[in-house]
């Protein structure tokens, strides 16, 4: 009886086990992190990106790699033509 | 600036320093950057009466975009010119008595010459010349969506090339 009723038992738990939707799996983080530090995501999409990067920490180390990557090229300093070039490249046009 | 189209010598006066900047980020070293910047000027000269009111900077950062474009492909075509990265073709520039410290600049200008074309132009056009998505979008040729994913990947290979050589701060 005993066994019988193992058996029944563990068949219940594997129905129940296969009935059971799989749990949802988080994206990746995608470029859609970039986007958003843009400022090039709608309403929808900008509050989904908050979410995944409050909740999951991939998508946290993500934005911070591209923020870093975003801010050491925006903080470039304007390269200057070396002295004379502009003089030279403008002489012909502005006679 | 008549009837909204500017003349040659507000272009110069006024966006040259840009045009030379965005130039420069997309070639990696002045003397590619002259070139670009020279070839650019002879094409803003050929289209200024045709120039659309509209933002002048985006427009002078398409067209050096795609003279710098042009070019990378002009080399491809012809392998006996050397590329960028070969060492002896870059003749680094003499640094200039009272040139600023750039700090990691060096540092960043050379991460950015290891991107890919279409990742550096990308990023220059965001980054650097700080155009809207759909404005590069529209200057490459490409869908907004592959200019989103270009964006994002160049940064991301930018940071793991500037990881790679310790220079992250």
């Amino acid at each position: 009886m005993t066994g019988r009723y193992g058996r029944r038992r563990k068949l219940r738990l594997l129905r129940r086990r296969s009935a059971k939707p799989p749990s949802p799996r988080h994206p990746a983080p995608d470029e859609r992190l970039s986007a958003y530090l843009d400022g090039e995501l709608d309403d929808a999409e900008r509050h989904a990106i908050e979410s995944y990067v409050q909740t999951l920490p991939e998508w946290r180390a993500e934005l911070d790699e591209v923020a870093w990557a975003r801010d050491a090229l925006r903080r470039l300093p304007v390269h200057e033509a070396p002295p004379g070039f502009w003089e030279a490249a403008l002489a012909p046009e502005l006679t | 600036m008549a009837g909204g189209v500017p003349t040659w010598e507000e272009v110069a006066r006024d966006h040259g320093r840009f045009l030379y900047n965005v130039a420069y980020r997309l070639a990696g070293n002045d003397s590619d950057a002259q070139d670009l910047v020279q070839e650019a000027l002879l094409r803003v000269r050929k289209g200024l009466e045709r120039y659309q009111p509209g933002s002048l900077e985006g427009w002078l950062a398409r067209i050096v975009t795609n003279v710098f474009l042009d070019e990378v492909r002009r080399r491809r075509r012809r392998p006996a010119d050397a590329l960028p990265e070969d060492p002896d073709w870059v003749i680094p520039p003499s640094p200039a008595a009272d040139e600023v410290p750039t700090g990691l600049s060096d540092e960043v200008q050379a991460a950015l010459d290891s991107l890919p074309e279409d990742f550096r132009t990308a990023v220059v056009l965001c980054d650097i010349a700080d155009r809207p998505y759909e404005e590069i979008a529209e200057s490459l040729g490409v869908p907004v969506g592959t200019v989103r994913s270009r964006i994002h990947r160049g940064r991301r290979l930018l940071r793991h090339a500037l990881v790679d050589t310790g220079e992250t701060a």
